[in-house]
């Protein structure tokens, strides 16, 4: 894969792990679950990569961890959005909704509007 | 968040990342799975699609393993930055709450350092740093000529010219060259000062390789006769002083010593010549040049007033050169039968910094004692304030015993303490640089006044130096307080803090025993050279000293003999009429400036018995010259008006030489040839009683072979150089002198006037230096044991409150009260005076060759040192004790 496609899905990954646990504590599982879900299964995103990104957002300090029990009363870890990772998330939405309209906006234009 | 956050690290931080990671991909692979099988697949289908949408596991793991790593390691660290953090500002609020505790022992600390910084300045630029921008330094060495005649070995530092020639066809070495050091007179009249000038072989900054920062240096074409005015090199720092850095400096001229120089260019700043002590002038040295000594001195092995430093060639062995330098030394004195000693000589190479050199002087040994002394004072201080601490220890016992007993862990405890020890040492060190900055010059003069001026007070160096032993000292004297009361004998400790005893006496005693020892060692110092400065004192310097003014008048080169001689006998003439003046006389010598020798042979000796350190020299004076010097003649008479030309010849000799010459006759009426052979017999008429000239003879017990011939009696050539006034007040005639002589000869340069004792106290400076160091840091020692004694008695005291209480109630009288508490004082002192005597009489073995005539385990020294010592151990026991006495029984019983 070329670097710069990687660079952009890293980041968009990112974006997707935290919106992933704006609602509430969750764990990996539930992470990947809830992306694939919403996504209608059209990211063709190896899990694996998902759980990186959750340990790479818990090391800048984004996301904490801590173990749980989940709802069929097994040991997990368990995922939670702290503040900083509120503020990141919603910068990095707000960077992503900008770039996807500009792409939009070119997309769409009108090939007449050039000079 | 937090909660999450908190109880994850309560209860999981220590577990192994890899477990977690294994754990968490487990839980996923199984709900994953389960999921898979619900919607309807096979377990073994279920498994292998989790694995599809996983990807590559191994690799994930390994990553995962890798950030959560990274991730601990970052916690770990903030989590001691915050810890270590939390302890400082602990430590400074302590330090806060007890203001006067922390200025005593930042006050003790900033002395020790601030005096180790002082002489660390002074080491340093001694014995560590290499003259600056001189281009390889280890490389350029100091040409010292050895002998070894009599079985001693002789470091001569002084060469003659054809002696250097010799050496620079050496193979080994890039280039040799010769060099000499003087203080010269610039300027005239009242804004004449002394420059220190080295005159140079013009090869001289080749070989050191420095570059020029404005104009250029000397070269080889500056060595030449015929080239007309000298040209002359100034520093950075003199052009900076003088000429206030303006480059129209080059091409001025300046008069300087007895000639006039064209100044051509100027040395980088930081340059400062070769040795610890500052140049400021370089002119050539040059056939034609007399600024020193006059005669040919280009071409006769006699004069020996020549340096030599020498550039070894890369990757030679110093040895190699040496033994090729001296192959060449021998070679070139091969012819001369007089050097007597040839089989013994060789050319030694020492380093360029001279105090490491064989011939370093009694200054850098002064120092490098100096250095030892100061460290002995900071271990004082830092004993001193190790008890202190432990004393305020003990008193924090409960609180300590407290929370260890909550659990605060005792590298916590030993942490804590150690941090506020290091931040009061940070604040002595703080101290130390403020007493560096103002007492540096202080002790700069008293060890080395010649190097005080051009020593910083402060520099990075010394400031780095300064908070390195800070932070040493800081722990060191934290360390044993804070290990020993962070022991968790928690009950006991609960326990002794209200009642009995406080502990760790025995370690408190020690440190109280430790100071009074190294104090003593101290003291004995102190007193082994005042002993010596005392007996230097008391020499019979076979002169009046303190009654006689030298006026030595500067002349213009280019003053003719007799015009020299007219002179001096006219000023003569005038000043032995100004008011005060007893009696004038004059002299060709200024006695401990300089010496002449000429041959001399005495009917009836083959040879003379020369003595090692050479001779025999003579003066030649005027009229009255003992009698205005206050020597003594023993036999016969001086010299007086009838000792003129056409007269009689006569001479007269010192006792010394009577004595060796004609042990148990006299010499009066015998003969000597001043001159050789040929010359006339002279009659000696007299014998002086000696003068004392050198130290270092004086020492040795060495005589010196001295006589005196009448001026009068001479040809012209022997000029005059010094005239001797006798008075009661003679500092008080040097103005009226001088303005009386520049009246006389208004071309005169300078007159320079002083005392005779004033001309020779420079001898005396490294025992005075001693002297001062020692006391000094020895009563600053002792101050600090005293001290010291005083609060560990007190606190035994206040501690044993109530077994005095009981004793008095039980009907023990003042006495036994009083003994009671000194005995344990004195005990401790009496230890402390028996290891520092021990270390004194090991010590002053090595520090007797600095000592003048001293026995270094004089019993006087040490039982006056003994008695001092219990005398203050009295004294800093008296108020505890006197204390102890009126403690009343019922509140001691009253107050448990």
């Amino acid at each position: 894969m070329p670097a710069a496609s990687l660079d952009l899905l890293q980041g968009t990954l990112d974006v997707l792990v935290l919106k992933a646990l704006i609602f509430g504590p969750r764990h990996g599982y539930a992470v990947a679950r809830w992306i694939r879900e919403t996504s209608d299964d059209t990211l063709a995103i190896e899990e694996g990569a998902l759980y990186t990104a959750l340990h790479r957002l818990e090391k800048r300090g984004w996301v904490d961890s801590a173990w749980g029990v989940s709802e069929n009363n097994r040991k997990a870890r368990y995922y939670e959005l702290n503040r900083d990772g509120r503020r990141q998330l919603d910068a990095e939405s707000r960077r992503w909704t900008q770039y996807a309209e500009a792409v939009f906006k070119i997309l769409g234009a009108d090939p007449g509007v050039t000079a | 968040m937090s909660t999450f956050a908190g109880v994850r690290r309560w209860f999981h931080l220590d577990r192994p990342v890899q477990d977690e990671v294994d754990e968490e991909l487990a839980f996923h692979f199984e709900r994953a799975t389960a999921e898979l099988v619900a919607r309807g697949m096979s377990s073994e289908d279920a498994s292998a699609e989790a694995k599809r949408r996983f990807g590559d596991l191994q690799d994930y793991r390994q990553q995962l393993r890798q950030i959560d790593q990274d991730r601990r390691s970052n916690e770990r660290r903030s989590q001691h930055l915050a810890s270590f953090a939390r302890h400082v500002r602990l430590a400074l609020r302590t330090v806060r709450r007890n203001p006067g505790f922390a200025a005593i022992v930042a006050l003790t600390m900033g002395l020790g350092i601030g005096i180790n910084a002082s002489m660390f300045g002074l080491l340093d630029r001694l014995l560590f740093t290499q003259p600056a921008l001189v281009q390889d330094p280890d490389q350029v060495r100091r040409v010292y000529v050895t002998r070894n005649p009599e079985g001693r070995w002789i470091y001569g530092g002084h060469m003659t010219y054809p002696d250097v020639l010799d050496l620079k066809s050496a193979r080994s070495l890039d280039g040799a060259i010769a060099y000499t050091e003087v203080k010269l007179a610039l300027g005239s009249g009242e804004s004449r000062q002394q420059v220190p000038t080295a005159i140079i072989e013009p090869e001289y900054f080749q070989l050191l390789g420095v570059r020029p920062a404005l104009g250029r240096l000397l070269t080889a074409a500056d060595d030449s006769a015929a080239a007309g005015l000298a040209n002359a090199v100034i520093s950075y720092g003199f052009w900076q002083r003088n000429f206030g850095g303006a480059p129209s400096v080059l091409g001025q001229s300046v008069a300087l010593g007895s000639g006039r120089y064209t100044i051509v260019g100027v040395t980088p700043e930081g340059f400062s010549g070769t040795r610890s002590t500052r140049t400021d002038i370089w002119i050539p040295l040059r056939p034609g040049s007399h600024e020193v000594v006059s005669g040919p001195w280009e071409t006769s092995r006699g004069f020996f007033w020549l340096q030599a430093l020498a550039r070894v060639k890369n990757g030679v062995a110093i040895e190699r050169a040496e033994t090729e330098a001296t192959a060449l030394h021998l070679g070139g004195r091969s012819s001369d039968s007089t050097y007597a000693i040839r089989q013994r000589a060789r050319i030694t190479f020492g380093p360029l910094l001279e105090a490491r050199g064989p011939a370093s002087g009694a200054q850098a040994r002064v120092a490098v004692w100096a250095g030892a002394v100061s460290i002995a004072v900071l271990l004082v201080a830092c004993a001193n304030v190790a008890n202190l601490l432990l004393f305020r220890a003990i008193r924090r016992r409960r609180e300590i015993a407290v929370r260890l007993a909550l659990g605060v862990s005792r590298g916590q405890l030993v942490a804590e303490l150690l941090i506020e020890s290091l931040l009061l040492a940070i604040i002595g060190g703080v101290g130390a640089l403020a007493i560096t900055f103002l007492g540096s010059g202080l002790l700069h003069g008293m060890v080395a006044p010649d190097l005080a001026e051009t020593l910083p007070a402060l520099s990075w160096r010394i400031a780095g130096f300064t908070m390195v032993a800070a932070l040493g000292a800081g722990s060191v004297a934290g360390v044993v307080p804070a290990w020993l009361e962070s022991r968790p004998d928690l009950l006991s400790a609960l326990k002794e803090a209200t009642a009995g005893r406080g502990g760790h006496t025995y370690i408190r005693s020690g440190l109280v025993i430790l100071q009074t020892a190294l104090s003593v060692t101290l003291l004995v110092g102190s007193g082994l050279f005042l002993v010596s400065l005392q007996r230097i004192r008391a020499i019979d310097m076979g002169v009046t000293a303190d009654r006689v003014l030298v006026i030595t008048p500067d002349l213009e080169k280019s003053t003719s003999d007799a015009e020299r001689q007219n002179f001096f006998r006219d000023a003569r003439e005038r000043l032995s009429r100004l008011p005060g003046v007893e009696m004038a006389a004059i002299s060709s010598v200024v006695p401990y400036n300089w010496s002449w020798a000429e041959q001399l042979t005495v009917p009836g000796f083959d040879s003379l018995p020369i003595p090692r350190n050479g001779g025999p020299y003579y003066d030649a004076v005027g009229t009255n010259y003992f009698e205005t010097m206050g020597m003594r003649i023993v036999e016969g008479r001086g010299f007086g008006p009838q000792d003129v030309a056409g007269a009689p010849l006569t001479i007269v000799i010192g006792a010394a030489m009577s004595k060796m010459l004609w042990p148990g006759e006299t010499a009066i009426g015998k003969c000597m040839r001043f001159g050789g052979d040929t010359a006339p017999c002279r009659e000696i008429v007299g014998v002086a009683h000696d003068t004392q000239r050198d130290m270092g003879m004086i020492r040795e017990g060495d005589q010196r072979m001295q006589y005196y011939l009448p001026l009068a009696q001479l040809p012209p050539s022997f000029t005059p150089a010094a005239i001797m006034l006798r008075s009661n007040h003679p500092l008080a005639l040097a103005g009226p002198a001088r303005a009386l002589l520049m009246q006389l000869k208004p071309d005169l340069r300078f007159v320079e006037a002083q005392t005779f004792e004033q001309l020779y106290s420079p001898e005396f400076q490294s025992w005075r230096s001693g002297a001062g160091l020692f006391t000094a840091f020895g009563a600053l020692a002792l101050l600090v044991a005293a001290v010291g004694l005083y609060s560990l008695l007190a606190y035994g005291v206040v501690q044993r409150t109530r077994e005095i209480g009981v004793r008095i109630a039980l009907g023990a009288r003042s006495v036994k009260v009083v003994g009671l508490v000194l005995q344990e004082g004195l005990l401790m002192v009496l230890a402390g005076v028996v290891i520092g005597l021990g270390i004194a009489l090991l010590a002053a073995k090595s520090v007797a060759p600095l000592l003048f005539q001293t026995n270094p385990a004089d019993p006087v020294v040490y039982l006056a040192v003994a008695g001092v010592l219990l005398l203050i151990a009295i004294i800093a026991g008296a108020l505890p004790a006197w204390r102890a006495t009126r403690v009343s029984p019922m509140t001691a019983l009253r107050a448990e």
